[in-house]
């Protein structure tokens, strides 16, 4: 997949030894890489630290070691941090609708969750239920909605502050394979809008989003580079593997 | 309208936000009608006590409720995606959280309405009264708060449902316990206020702060690991210390007298008697009976020339002049029994509780109606005790009144 570099921004993350730990052996101990791309992928295995690499890029934490910079915003530091969350789209790990709401309503309090200003909450949310083909949904409870409807629910609130970076978690893992390759595709068609951090234990869903990829294991950097380099003339699965492999040795 | 109320309103009207809130209302309603204001007299501060009373139930469902929905908002991945906001994991739940209590609140006021509506008062309620209403606020914060950092320490389903019924229990034993502890629950199930009483106003001071004190330390959950958390729980701590200490200084009646009304209604002819203006009914039965227990009993004993209900000319419950009328106008031994206790109060509050004693003070009582409406009034089984005193002459009577007096307070 070709890279599409914007050369006057600052890179989509550039991570020095960036660490968040848990205790001594958990968490993210070493992440050491820069992606410049439009799509990241984050691979790795369980525990890997993929979630916590996710909430460092989120500003949901403060690294504890090393320095990170999303977008040129480092979120170590306060204001940064401030201005780092009102330019962040996040779909968190197995993460749920409140089946009681409408869609309407779930939009608009992640409007107010991101600090949209009341004025501009309106047309946000009309667009991001636009770009998610969700418009005729607006007023549907979302008990009512399907599975990938409801996988869309989650893009649309990702969108509604319209942010410069999209950070998924693992979004894909509970759809069937028809509502996965939809899911992906939509993911293509952001990459026009926003920088897109995709996260996920499936290889398969890098291979179609990404430009760049980051594979960890057990807490540390061990690959960082593009799709192509990863797969190494060969299918990115099997570069994926070898990698992971090589790690463990 | 503004976008954190419609947020409010539409946890309070979908889910479990909405299923929470008709529970609640359901109780606050069937626990409204069940309950059976007492026949005391006007006054304020029995439909606030009853409403904090109902709030026994409602405040631990409260709780449980907050955490429930705190604890969904965490399982649903909601509070992950409000950490990466500047609002943070916290103040994405206030809407749940302030819906919860809009509930509470919503509760709180229907008990507070079907009380008021079934209970006698006159104008509006004075300050004490009222801090009821700020003890009840206090309450549901420190519920909503435990509820809070419940949801927010523990992801188990049975933690709302354990936290409320740990929290009735707590609060149902409180309530009927005793010692010096038992004001720090603040509910008063089996009180009842006469209109000379109100609440003890440094006493529901005190239970305000240990309730604020609760809150904090409940709130300190929320606040991550870091300086504010730590700050904030040991700002808990200290201010509940402080209040717990000061509680065990501070007497723990949960009444006192009130002050003097502005404008006592009087009558003074032929005994001089004042009540609370609440009271005016009561006057014309008031004055009767005084006069005629006084006529009665001046020739055996020192009969106060004025009499006055508790705090109007003196801030103390009972006493020679110190006059509490009945419920109502309408039952005329009512206003003599009242006059009686006026005239001859007991000696040594509070009432002993010795067996000689209550008997002596007691037949005193009796020969002082048979004084008053002659042996007819008096039933046998007591009059069996007194008929020899009523036939002595006028000294030896009196000498006998003096005796009972001196030993219905020896307990």
């Amino acid at each position: 997949m070709p890279a599409d570099p914007a050369p006057l921004l600052p890179p989509l993350v550039t991570a020095r030894h960036a660490a968040c730990r848990h205790d001594r052996h958990r968490g993210l101990l070493d992440a050491d890489f820069t992606a410049a791309g439009r799509a990241l992928g984050v691979l790795g295995p369980p525990r890997s630290g993929k979630s916590t690499l996710l909430a460092l890029l989120t500003g949901s934490r403060r690294p504890t070691g090393g320095s990170l910079r999303v977008t040129g915003l480092d979120p170590a530091l306060p204001a940064e941090r401030r201005r780092l969350r009102e330019v962040i789209g996040y779909v968190p790990e197995a993460m749920t609708v409140p089946p009681a709401c409408t869609v309407g309503q779930f939009l608009r309090y992640v409007g107010w969750l991101r600090g949209v200003p009341a004025a501009q909450l309106p047309a946000a949310i009309a667009d991001s239920l636009l770009v998610t083909d969700l418009t005729e949904l607006r007023d549907r409870p979302v008990r009512t909605l399907s599975t990938g409807m409801r996988q869309r629910v989650l893009l649309a609130q990702a969108l509604v502050n319209r942010p410069s970076v999209v950070v998924l978690d693992s979004p894909t893992v509970m759809l069937d394979p028809e509502q996965r390759s939809r899911f992906l595709a939509r993911l293509v068609s952001l990459r026009g809008r926003c920088a897109v951090v995709l996260a996920t234990p499936l290889v398969q869903s890098v291979a179609a989003v990404c430009d760049e990829v980051v594979v960890l294991a057990a807490g540390r950097t061990v690959f960082s580079g593009t799709t192509t380099d990863l797969a190494g003339g060969t299918d990115l699965a099997d570069g994926y593997r070898r990698v992971l492999a090589a790690a463990h040795r | 309208m503004p976008p954190p109320v419609r947020l409010v309103l539409a946890e309070m009207t979908a889910g479990a936000g909405l299923v929470l809130g008709m529970l609640l209302l359901a109780v606050a309603v069937a626990g409204g009608l069940a309950m059976v204001p007492p026949e005391a007299g006007p006054s304020w501060s029995n439909p606030f006590n009853l409403a904090l009373t109902g709030l026994m139930v409602v405040g631990p469902l409260c709780a449980g409720g907050v955490a429930w929905l705190v604890r969904d908002y965490r399982v649903r991945g909601i509070g992950a995606l409000a950490a990466s906001t500047n609002r943070g994991t916290a103040g994405g739940a206030l809407p749940r959280l302030a819906a919860a209590c809009a509930w509470a609140g919503l509760a709180y006021l229907v008990l507070l309405g079907l009380f008021t509506a079934r209970t006698a008062h006159r104008g509006a309620p004075a300050g004490a009264p009222l801090l009821l209403a700020l003890l009840a606020a206090g309450f549901l914060a420190a519920c909503a708060a435990l509820g809070w950092a419940t949801g927010t320490l523990s992801e188990a389903r049975a933690a709302g449902p354990l936290l409320a019924g740990a929290l009735f229990t707590l609060v149902r034993v409180g309530a009927s316990g005793d010692g010096w502890a038992r004001p720090l629950v603040p509910v008063n199930p089996d009180l009842v206020y006469r209109p000379f009483l109100q609440p003890h106003v440094r006493l529901v001071w005190i239970q305000v702060v240990v309730l604020a004190a609760i809150t904090a330390l409940g709130l300190s959950v929320l606040l991550g690991r870091g300086r504010r958390r730590r700050l904030t729980g040991l700002a808990g701590a200290v201010v509940l210390a402080a209040a717990v200490f000061a509680l065990s200084r501070t007497d723990p009646a949960p009444t006192e007298i009130r002050g003097a009304p502005a404008h006592p209604v009087c009558a003074g002819d032929p005994v001089p008697v004042c009540l609370r203006p609440e009271n005016a009914e009561l006057l014309p039965g008031s004055e009767r009976a005084l006069a005629a227990a006084s006529a009665a009993l001046a020739p055996y004993l020192a009969v106060p020339v004025r009499f006055s209900e508790p705090g109007i000319e003196r801030r103390v419950a009972s006493g020679p002049g110190i006059y509490v009328p009945p419920a109502g106008p309408g039952d005329p031994l009512a206003f003599q029994a009242a006059a009686l206790a006026a005239i001859l109060p007991p000696p040594c509050p509070p009432p002993s509780r010795h067996g000689p004693a209550a008997m002596s003070y007691g037949d005193l009582m009796t020969w002082a109606e048979a004084r008053v409406n002659g042996r007819a009034g008096v039933p046998p089984y007591a009059l069996g005790r007194v008929a020899p005193v009523l036939g002595m002459d006028l000294d030896r009577q009196r000498s006998w009144v003096r005796r009972h007096l001196a030993t219905s307070c020896a307990g």
